[in-house]
């Protein structure tokens, strides 16, 4: 009786010792993380960047300005010749109104 | 013996009195000062930036966005040698080395900002030299991809009295709360090296962005009104011009354009007096535009009908002035839809006095003049309407046919739109959604003002407007196979009390295709020197731009 008292005692004292031993070592791991975190920060402010400087681009390009004048550099014209072949009703002639 | 062991103890005893003293001053009496200090050490306080919302047209396509630039910034401190420093900056960043070294010379500061916004390429250039003492500072500024299109629609973005971003005109200035959005605050313990702490304590008020305004507006409809407009004031030798076009159903504007302009992105460069947008603030006698607005008003009141007739021969007298017609012929018994072929000042009087005078002001104000539209741009203004006590008889008389009442363009377009949409009173909008920055959206729904028009008398109106271009002067001008209801406008400008015997505003209005309205469109001219007349200088630009919306719109003869 005395015997497995003290082995449960032994295995508790055993296993709040290893408890301490990984708290120490995760919090230090943890504590020393900071570093990882700020080069991440960066990395991440830098392919930020990066799109911004990539949509800016787009947006400049895709531009109707900068589109039309490359269209004239090409030779191209606008062209809105348009044909009629029919007629159609007067709107209110619809209705029964037109006078 | 006892003696010496006492010199020891004395000596150790005030030893450590002295320690406990030290001890007490530090712990005690200079507890908050080391406190805060060390507070200070192991945390830091972070401003989160938040960015200013983005503006874009309506099919997604950025008009307005962010651009990132940076400030360049001196430590005197930490700086070695003065004038390499001084040399470099003033090449590099176009500055006289004057006003570096005047400000190094200050010897107060431990940190001067020496220029703001400079491009990713020049900071670059500036960090190869690596200049101790030398730094850079996130900025941001307003970058528009099209240049200056549409600028008196966005405004631009300055800075208040607090030193602050802060837009003015425009969107900018009318959604500058929305678009600013909220700084937020990092404070966090940090190591020596300055990297957080992960397990220590961290309070986070995240930053919110801006939120993103998305228009009404069409850029290729904006830029093929803005490059006609600007073609026309060149060919008709004018002093400026609008064009508004706006979907009737909506309120939407698609396009809105206006000469002079400026540069948002150079706001500085141009006179104060081209930032306000004449569309919406900019005030002028509509002419005989208006006339199909009156006549509207006394057809739906079932005053007259379009073949109602009138002796049109010859000028009216009215309070001891002569109203004429515009070019001096009288066609004798003409129909009220003749009187809007012909553009008849005399038959327009004919039918103000078929209203009574109320109901002609009433009218009006129920189109919305005298008041603004509600228009999400921050510069609208509406010009008063005379008191109704003011109105004397020529005043109704000169009002039937666009004279002696004040507009702004954007009161007159939205006013026929209620011809081409089946009567209502739409407000206009130039922000069709906003969205948050956590994805949702806010869509602005089409408000309908009132109801003005009978439905069926807009299309009696309809009408008369497409018979009115097509009898009219504009008749050789008008795209084959399309009907497009519109009137030409010529009114005089009013100085000093009378108006000027040479200078004019010319106008023209419409909508097409008339079965079904895409768009209503106002074109004015201020002062063209080519021609007095509407039909020779605003209308040709109206029908340009319609042949080529035409085109872009796939809308079929």
């Amino acid at each position: 009786m005395k015997h497995q008292i003290f082995l449960k005692n032994y295995l508790l004292l055993i296993f709040i010792g290893i408890a301490v031993v990984l708290q120490v070592i995760i919090l230090n791991k943890h504590s020393t993380q900071g570093d990882e975190l700020t080069t991440l920060s960066r990395q991440i402010a830098e392919i930020n960047k990066e799109n911004d400087i990539i949509s800016e681009k787009i947006a400049s390009l895709s531009a109707v300005t900068t589109i039309g004048e490359k269209a004239r550099n090409y030779g191209l014209t606008s062209s809105v010749r348009v044909l009629s072949l029919t007629a159609s009703l007067p709107l209110a002639a619809n209705l029964g109104l037109s006078q | 013996m006892d003696r010496r062991l006492s010199v020891i103890f004395i000596f150790f005893f005030i030893c450590f009195s002295l320690i406990l003293v030290k001890l007490f001053f530090l712990q005690v009496i200079s507890f908050e000062n080391l406190a805060g200090l060390a507070e200070k050490q192991r945390s830091s306080e972070l401003t989160l930036a938040a960015s200013r919302g983005r503006i874009f047209a309506s099919d997604g396509s950025p008009l307005v966005i962010n651009k990132k630039t940076y400030g360049v910034f001196l430590e005197p401190k930490n700086i070695s040698d003065k004038e390499k420093v001084i040399n470099t900056l003033a090449k590099e960043l176009d500055i006289p080395s004057a006003s570096i070294s005047s400000k190094l010379n200050n010897t107060s500061f431990l940190w001067l900002p020496i220029a703001h916004q400079i491009e990713e390429d020049k900071k670059e250039e500036i960090a190869l030299y690596k200049l101790p003492g030398v730094g850079f500072i996130d900025e941001t500024k307003r970058y528009y991809p099209e240049a200056s299109m549409a600028a008196h629609v966005l405004g631009f973005v300055g800075k208040s009295s607090a030193g602050d971003d802060q837009g003015y005109f425009g969107l900018e200035g009318y959604y500058d709360q929305q678009l600013r959005g909220r700084v937020g605050r990092l404070t966090q313990e940090i190591d020596p090296a300055g990297n957080p702490i992960l397990t220590g304590s961290r309070q986070a008020v995240p930053a919110e962005d801006g939120r993103d305004l998305k228009l009404y507006l069409d850029k290729t409809i904006q830029f093929i009104a803005e490059k006609n407009l600007k073609d026309g004031i060149e060919r008709y030798g004018a002093a400026g011009g609008t064009v508004v076009v706006m979907d009737p159903k909506t309120g939407g504007i698609l396009a809105m354009a206006s000469y002079p302009s400026y540069d948002p992105a150079d706001f500085r460069e141009f006179p104060q007096e081209f930032y306000k947008n004449p569309a919406a603030s900019g005030s002028y006698e509509p002419g005989s535009t208006f006339k199909v607005l009156v006549m509207a008003s006394a057809i739906n009141e079932g005053k007259v009908k379009s073949d109602t007739v009138m002796d049109e021969n010859g000028p009216v007298e009215i309070g001891g002035y002569t109203i004429n017609t515009w070019n001096q012929k009288y066609h004798g018994k003409i129909t009220m839809r003749e009187v809007l072929d012909y553009s008849s000042n005399v038959g327009m009087v004919f039918v103000e006095k078929q209203m009574a005078k109320d109901l002609f002001l009433r009218y009006i104000e129920s189109l919305g003049f005298g008041q603004s539209t509600g228009i999400d741009l921050q510069e609208e203004t509406s010009p008063e309407l005379r008191p109704k006590n003011k109105w004397y008889e020529i005043d109704y008389a000169t009002a039937s046919f666009g004279q002696g009442i004040a507009v702004t363009p954007l009161q007159m377009v939205r006013a026929v739109a209620a011809i081409a949409n089946g009567g209502k009173l739409m407000e206009p909008h130039m922000v069709k959604e906003i969205k948050l920055p956590n994805g949702t959206s806010i869509s602005v729904a089409p408000k309908v003002v009132k109801q003005v028009f009978k439905p069926e008398i807009t299309s009696v109106l309809t009408e008369m407007m497409v018979s009115a271009v097509d009898n009219g002067e504009t008749r050789r001008l008008k795209p084959a196979g399309f009907r497009i209801a519109g009137k030409t406008g010529t009114a005089q400008i009013p100085i000093a009390g009378h108006y000027d015997s040479e200078k004019t505003i010319t106008s023209f209005v419409g909508f097409a295709p008339v079965e079904n309205p895409r768009f209503v469109m106002l074109v004015t001219l201020r002062e063209p020197t080519a021609s007095p007349w509407g039909s020779e200088t605003a209308a040709p630009i109206f029908f340009a731009i319609a042949r080529e919306l035409f085109s872009y719109l796939g809308i079929s003869p």
